[in-house]
């Protein structure tokens, strides 16, 4: 057996340690290590000063903190002090972290000073609560980041995902304010709030479009780089609308928009004596390289949307289908890059396996459009069966929903088999993604003169107001979909029937969306046997 | 200006179908308004009679303004607490259940004891706070706001009477400190339940409660005084708490440690299997941890879980912790008595005691025996000196003066009031 150590100071330490760690989150880490910290020194007192600010104490009645006594404790190097009601009491004074301001302070009544061992205790216990502290940050900034992350990859609109990032900067960086500007498409002397945070109406229409040398966010666009001002009051180039409502210090990162610096995204706060330390500043950095991931990721879809009706649009739908997985490959990758070994074992394996299964879409997404392509450009017809074309198309769907095959007819025909595959694939992709709950797809086909027509129907309905050929446009999704598609199946589909002649419609009757492709094909047996029908 | 000690007495009240029921009260002092404390005991069996008798007793004085009752969970609590609050016209009350009652004749079981502040020298004001086991810290500020009533005293203390059975005391010591600062002490106990160890009651104004603190902001224009002692010592070698969470201890030195806990103390074969008979045993076999200076803190081991070998405690026995098994004797514990009284009445600036209120750990019965605990109780009443006692067999004791510990367990916490 290892005999534990009975020393005093290694024992404290040993419980502070357990004690700290145990916490979840900083405001209970931060009052629980002074609470600790005093009981193992017997202080009555205790508290965190950081930047002139009291972050927590405890030993005051509650609205009674004093804290100018505390700041001048802070900064200078006093042995004793007088406590309001308790008297004389003797002060310990120790850094948290090196290079930073927060200081951890402890008074024990009475005239007995604090012994070196103890100060090095105490130094010690500061240490470990800093730790703490920093990974407690660091979780929290990941858990936000990663949120944000799925609501890129989920396409979640862009207004909803800036909004995400900048309500995420406030709570992350524990700040009142927070926006994200960029470069004004009409002036790029200028920039324009596009998503703020803690800004009333009338200050947000004040500070909308300002130049860009002005206020920390105008000048990280122009600097390319971290901008801190402190005392902003007082400060040259600020926002005049902030210096009226007597903000205090602000700090802004740079956005980038496929590489090329377009914004940036700013935090502030009111309160005086706030600075914004390292691990603050990496916060930032990291949530602006995510405002940067979704409006690169967005201005994709612009483009695409832009190029609908031109010769680009092969070359964009598929740079922007590649992108949205390699969005969230390249994101999860980073993360893992920069922050591997701090990450806890869940969230690096949530990240991993998101990658995975994009990398997977993204082989199939390169698949369909091989396929597509080959179906466009090889068009061989070839003669096949018409129950063996339905039972292949449905393979591999069964898994996912009950498929029922009900009256096809028994038929040989001539035609693009390839094609003609291809786009049952879609429609039931598009079947089972939009049956709710455990709804039967159905399929069934049948020739009429020299056409053949294939359905896949599953339950549910079309919004009235829906225009049918609207389906078959790009980008165009239900309100309940469950795959993480971006809309381009159907359109896809309508073009690969376009190729071979055939053309897709869409019926919502009886409780059920049917989509019917109909497709010129030679007969070439008689019809053997037809199914009676009900 | 306080009367002259001679003038002041105590009155002895018998009763010829009962002798033991008894009164004390103290005469006004007036130092900025008047201020007395009286005691009424009973240990009738009828819950009724038993609480009007004893409130009858306690109500010496003009203007009440504040009960405290320790009474057995043995009687109809309601009841009883319906006829104190006929007797008293409703003054603001809390009180326990106990583990055994203390009064100034000595130590009882299965009575009731009330005290009673009054005078316009006191300021009081009461909360309770209910569902307390999931919410100890906020609980405990929540009680420590009643201290905003009693206005700008000079002197005031936070007496707070809490479930021992509902987790981590400390947490609401430290949710209760968060509120009152270190300028004003805490005193109080964890109510009883005779060492069944299943539920207690906390008592306030005419309800009967559970899993509640009860709590009463005191504020006086002269001093109170709190005096705290244990009397324990370590012996042997040390152990580590190599996994322990929720008040719970599963592992000394990485070895399950109920087994840890019966072998190295020999325990007798009934403690092994018997969930009563180890309470007992526990009693006098607490755990010791080690502070920076003065007595080492008492854990008492409450009871055992056969299944998983964990030990249950009072308040956190924190993990990586050092522990030492404690030994208390009848010297060392009665040492102690008189050592928590001096100091209590040290604080009172030379004023003489209107009265004491003692709460002392039901585990120090354990080592005195019935005879030491008369014994224990006459030392008080002789540091009181004639002003009355009043107490009650805690689960834990409460007592922050220094610092910002202030949950005790296997001591005697002393209060006494000028």
């Amino acid at each position: 057996m290892v005999v534990p150590s009975t020393d005093w100071s290694t024992q404290q330490l040993a419980e502070f340690l357990a004690a700290v760690s145990s916490f979840t989150d900083e405001a209970s880490a931060t009052r629980g290590a002074i609470e600790r910290a005093a009981e193992a020194f017997e202080a009555e007192v205790g508290a965190i000063v950081r930047d002139d600010v009291v972050v927590a104490s405890v030993g005051f009645p509650s609205g009674r903190v004093p804290t100018d006594q505390l700041v001048g404790l802070a900064d200078g190097v006093r042995q004793n002090t007088i406590v309001d009601g308790i008297g004389v009491c003797s002060v310990a004074v120790v850094p948290i972290e090196e290079r930073q301001p927060a200081r951890l302070i402890l008074a024990r009544a009475g005239e007995g000073e604090f012994t070196v061992q103890e100060r090095n205790l105490l130094r010690a216990m500061a240490r470990v609560l800093a730790l703490t502290l920093t990974m407690l940050e660091r979780q929290k900034l990941l858990e936000r980041l990663s949120k944000i992350q799925r609501s890129i990859s989920h396409r979640a609109p862009l207004q909803e995902v800036l909004d995400a990032i900048t309500a995420g900067a406030t709570e992350l960086l524990g700040v009142e304010v927070a926006g994200l500007r960029v470069v004004d498409p009409v002036d790029p002397g200028y920039s324009l709030i596009v998503s703020t945070s803690g800004v009333s109406g009338e200050l947000q229409e004040s500070i909308r479009r300002t130049p860009l040398g002005e206020g920390a966010g105008g000048r990280a666009i122009l600097e390319e780089g971290l901008v801190m001002i402190d005392h902003y009051e007082t400060a040259p180039d600020t926002v005049p609308g902030f210096v009226a409502n007597h903000l205090q210090v602000a700090m802004a990162a740079p956005v980038y928009e496929n590489g090329v610096v377009a914004g940036s995204l700013v935090v502030a706060s009111y309160k005086s004596g706030r600075r914004f330390n390292d691990s603050e500043q990496e916060g930032l950095l990291a949530l602006a390289e995510h405002a940067s991931l979704a409006l690169t990721d967005a201005k994709t879809v612009d483009a695409m949307r832009e190029a609908q009706r031109s010769k680009d649009m092969f070359l964009a739908m598929v740079s922007h289908e590649l992108k949205t997985p390699l969005t969230v490959i390249m994101g999860a990758l980073r993360t893992l890059q920069v922050h591997g070994t701090d990450l806890p074992e869940e969230l690096s394996n949530e990240m991993l396996d998101a990658g995975w299964k994009r990398g997977k879409e993204l082989e199939r997404l390169i698949d369909r459009l091989l396929q597509g392509a080959r179906a466009e450009l090889a068009g061989t017809e070839e003669e096949v069966r018409v129950s063996d074309l339905v039972t292949e198309a449905v393979q591999g769907f069964e898994h996912a929903r009950e498929v029922r095959v009900k009256d096809v007819p028994d038929a040989l025909v001539r035609m693009d088999k390839h094609a003609v595959l291809e786009v049952l694939g879609i429609l039931l992709e598009n079947a089972v993604a939009h049956s709710p709950g455990h709804g039967e797809v159905t399929v069934d086909a049948s020739i009429d003169g020299s056409d053949l027509s294939v359905s896949v129907a599953n339950p549910g309905s079309l919004p009235d107001d829906l225009d049918p050929d609207s389906l078959f446009l790009p980008f165009q999704r239900g309100s309940a979909v469950r795959s993480s598609g971006v809309g381009l199946g159907l359109y896809i589909a309508g073009r690969v029937a376009e190729s071979v002649d055939g053309k897709i419609s869409v019926k919502s009757e009886d409780g059920q969306v049917r989509f019917t492709l109909r497709v010129p094909v030679q007969t070439t047996a008689a019809v053997l046997e037809r199914p009676s029908l009900p | 200006l306080d009367l002259p000690r001679s003038l002041k007495c105590r009155i002895g009240w018998t009763d010829i179908s009962n002798m033991d029921h008894t009164l004390d009260s103290t005469l006004p002092a007036s130092d900025n308004g008047t201020r007395w404390m009286g005691v009424g005991h009973s240990n009738a069996q009828d819950s009724s009679t038993a609480g009007a008798e004893a409130a009858k007793h306690a109500l010496q004085g003009d203007d009440p303004k504040l009960l405290v009752v320790f009474c057995s969970d043995s009687y109809d609590l309601q009841a009883l607490l319906d006829a104190v609050n006929s007797e008293s016209g409703g003054v603001p009350l809390i009180g326990c259940s106990t583990a055994g009652e203390i009064a100034t004749n000595g130590p009882a079981q299965s009575s009731v004891v009330v005290t009673a502040f009054g005078g316009s020298g006191f300021s009081v004001s009461t909360r309770a706070a209910m569902d307390v086991s999931s919410r100890l810290r906020d609980a405990g500020a929540e009680v420590a706001a009643s201290l905003e009533d009693v206005g700008d005293r000079p002197h005031r203390v936070l007496m707070l009477l809490t479930d021992g059975l509902a987790g981590d005391q400390q947490e609401i010591v430290r949710g209760a400190y968060g509120v009152v600062g270190a300028e004003v002490p805490l005193v109080g106990g964890c109510a009883g339940d005779d060492l069944k160890m299943k539920v207690t009651r906390q008592l306030w104004d005419d309800k009967v409660l559970g899993d509640a603190i009860v709590a009463a902001a005191i504020g006086s224009h002269a001093p109170i005084g709190i005096g705290v002692r244990h009397g324990w010592k370590k012996v042997g070698e040390p152990m580590l708490v190599t996994k322990s969470g929720n008040n719970r201890v599963y592992a000394l030195d990485d070895q399950p440690a109920l087994d840890v806990y019966l072998d190295r103390l020999d325990a007798p074969e009934e403690a092994r299997t018997d969930h009563a008979a180890f309470t007992q045993f526990a009693l006098t076999h607490p755990l010791g941890l080690s502070g920076r200076s003065g007595e080492p803190h008492v854990r008492f081991v409450g009871e055992a879980n056969f299944d998983d070998r964990s030990l249950g405690c009072i308040a956190e026995v924190p993990q990586s912790a050092l522990v030492w098994f404690m030994e208390g004797d009848e010297d060392s514990v009665l040492h102690a008595t008189d050592s928590a009284c001096a100091e209590a009445l040290e604080s009172l600036e030379g004023k003489p005691p209107l009265g004491m209120i003692a709460f002392d750990c039901i585990a120090r019965r354990g080592v005195l025996g019935d005879p030491g605990i008369v014994r224990e109780i006459e030392r008080v009443a002789s540091h009181a000196d004639g002003a009355p006692v009043a107490g009650f067999y805690t689960y834990g004791e409460i007592a922050r003066t220094r610092g910002i510990s202030g949950f005790h367990n296997q001591t005697l916490v002393v209060l006494a009031v000028s």
